[in-house]
């Protein structure tokens, strides 16, 4: 066969897949949704809505988080929320990838926070929040994809900041934001963390992408610019931490129904230091 | 370290411009781009040397900052020493390299590998192999930061280049595509391509242009793909054999 009609021939075959798409891995090739826009619409969405701060009276917190849920299946996400309710934690962090972006599994999600739940929640986007024109469901129900909350003690006060790496990248718009937050708020605060969906380092062989190296050398460097404590993501469903100058990079398992090794991660805030330990599901 | 680097170099350049078998060439670069994470423009000037040693091909590089927001006025050197071999009737290149790359004060980059390339094609050239990187705190970092000196390693990053030029090699001018994840001073993870449009055009017997305009995607293998950012790069290749 020719060269010419290889070509041809893989051009009708994209255009076809491409027109009749009803799977979302038209995404790698067609661009669906703009990061930016995104964090417009999320920045304007602050700009009515204070960022929430949780009071708590003792010197001793704890925050139970996950990624990954996948919601269609919620047997994990219930099992999640039980010990989170059941053990007192202060909120709970959903570090993305909530489900796989049809409008029934973020009715259902939302069905299962809204029953099986009585403590502040903080949902993060991930790439498959976005299958299916997802961002309008997510926005519908949660708002913001980017902001940060805090949680006050009696002597001091943490940052929690929540991004969006939902489209592989922050968007400049983001990272401007976070840069700035940096640069006139992280003094005022004891620890800061930083919840994003994507891990930044490719520690195992995956089919899924990571942010471009210029990406996380800008991170790494707001990190220790600015002595970030955690970076919690997900994205990769394998638990992996590894620490790179002062700050602990957390990959979380997959919490969804059909992850052989579910958990989650509980970051503890105790005389003046934080910790973490994994809990397991099954 | 990085001044015996370069001191080798320029040394290796005047010494090995006088054998008389070596073919040698000079490549001087400059780029400009922008990306979602690079808080504005991006101005870079770079510098490489290649000269063949019978079947060995050693190529040297520097790339200085003009602007950059991680701005470090040396911020990439590179070294690859590549041999041509032969299977059957089967030409081709096994190379091995090192990068390091200082992007900012506070974390220096290491990365070696070794890859197979295409040799005398006549338009498809490809590149395949792997490399592994270690992001390390820079000593500016544990002084000033008090970074403690943890680091990450990244192992077995599948590398690829896949490159079609529309005539052949030795025609005046040329156009090419290509696809990877590698340049000379930067090495994505194997999951981000980027792909680039190139251009060449022979001025004289010993001096020829070239231009490469990039594109770069992020979110691809996510199924998310999301413009992240593009470059210009331009430059002067002089060929020094024929001195």
């Amino acid at each position: 066969m020719e060269f010419k009609q290889i070509v041809k021939s893989l051009l009708q075959f994209g255009i076809i897949f491409i027109i009749s798409c009803e799977s979302d891995y038209c995404g790698f090739f067609i661009y669906n949704e703009d990061v930016n826009d995104r964090v417009r619409q999320s920045l304007t969405y602050n700009a009515t809505t204070a960022f929430k701060i949780l009071y708590t009276p003792s010197e001793q917190y704890t925050l139970f988080i996950i990624s990954d849920s996948h919601v269609g299946g919620t047997h994990n996400i219930r099992r999640f929320l039980s010990d989170a309710n059941g053990n007192n934690a202060l909120a709970t962090v959903l570090v993305g990838d909530l489900c796989n972006g049809h409008t029934e599994e973020y009715d259902t999600l939302q069905q299962v926070l809204n029953t099986d739940n009585t403590i502040p929640y903080f949902p993060l986007i991930g790439n498959h929040d976005l299958f299916f024109n997802g961002w309008e469901s997510f926005y519908k129900i949660f708002g913001s994809s980017v902001y940060y909350f805090s949680v006050q003690t009696p002597s001091s006060t943490d940052l929690y900041v929540c991004l969006d790496s939902g489209s592989g990248t922050h968007g400049s718009i983001q990272l401007q934001w976070f840069e700035n937050l940096l640069k006139t708020s992280r003094s005022k605060f004891r620890h800061c963390v930083v919840f994003t969906h994507c891990n930044l380092f490719r520690i195992r062989r995956t089919l899924s992408t990571n942010p471009n190296m210029e990406e996380i050398n800008i991170m790494n460097d707001l990190s220790a610019r600015y002595q970030i404590e955690y970076v919690i993501t997900g994205h990769d469903h394998i638990y992996n931490e590894i620490k790179l100058g002062n700050t602990i990079h957390i990959t979380l398992d997959a919490l969804s129904d059909s992850a052989a090794n579910a958990s989650y991660l509980e970051l503890i805030y105790r005389k003046g230091s934080l910790s973490h330990r994994i809990i397991p599901i099954n | 370290m990085r001044i015996i680097f370069i001191i080798s170099n320029i040394s290796c350049f005047f010494s090995f411009t006088n054998l008389v078998s070596a073919q040698n060439s000079l490549n001087l670069s400059s780029e400009f781009g922008e990306t979602q994470a690079s808080f504005g423009n991006t101005i870079k000037m770079a510098v490489d040397f290649q000269y063949d040693l019978g079947n060995f091909n050693i190529k040297t590089g520097l790339q200085a900052d003009i602007k950059d927001y991680l701005y470090n006025t040396l911020s990439a050197y590179t070294a690859q020493i590549s041999h041509s071999l032969k299977i059957n009737r089967f030409n081709f290149n096994a190379n091995v390299f090192y990068l390091h790359s200082a992007k900012g004060q506070l974390f220096n980059e290491y990365n070696y590998g070794f890859s197979f390339s295409s040799l005398n094609t006549a338009h498809f050239d490809w590149e395949f192999g792997t490399h592994f990187r270690i992001i390390s705190p820079s000593r500016y970092g544990v002084n000033t930061f008090q970074l403690s000196r943890n680091s990450v390693y990244e192992n077995w990053n599948f590398i690829y280049v896949i490159k079609y030029r529309l005539k052949p090699v030795q025609n005046c001018w040329n156009l090419s595509f290509c696809m990877t994840n590698r340049d000379l001073f930067y090495i994505n993870q194997e999951t981000n391509p980027y792909c680039y449009l190139g251009s060449t055009f022979r001025i004289s017997s010993r001096l020829s242009s070239f231009t490469e305009v990039w594109y770069k995607p992020a979110g691809m293998s996510n199924f998310r793909v999301n413009y992240f950012g593009y470059l210009i790069r331009t430059g002067i290749k002089w060929n020094l054999s024929k001195l």
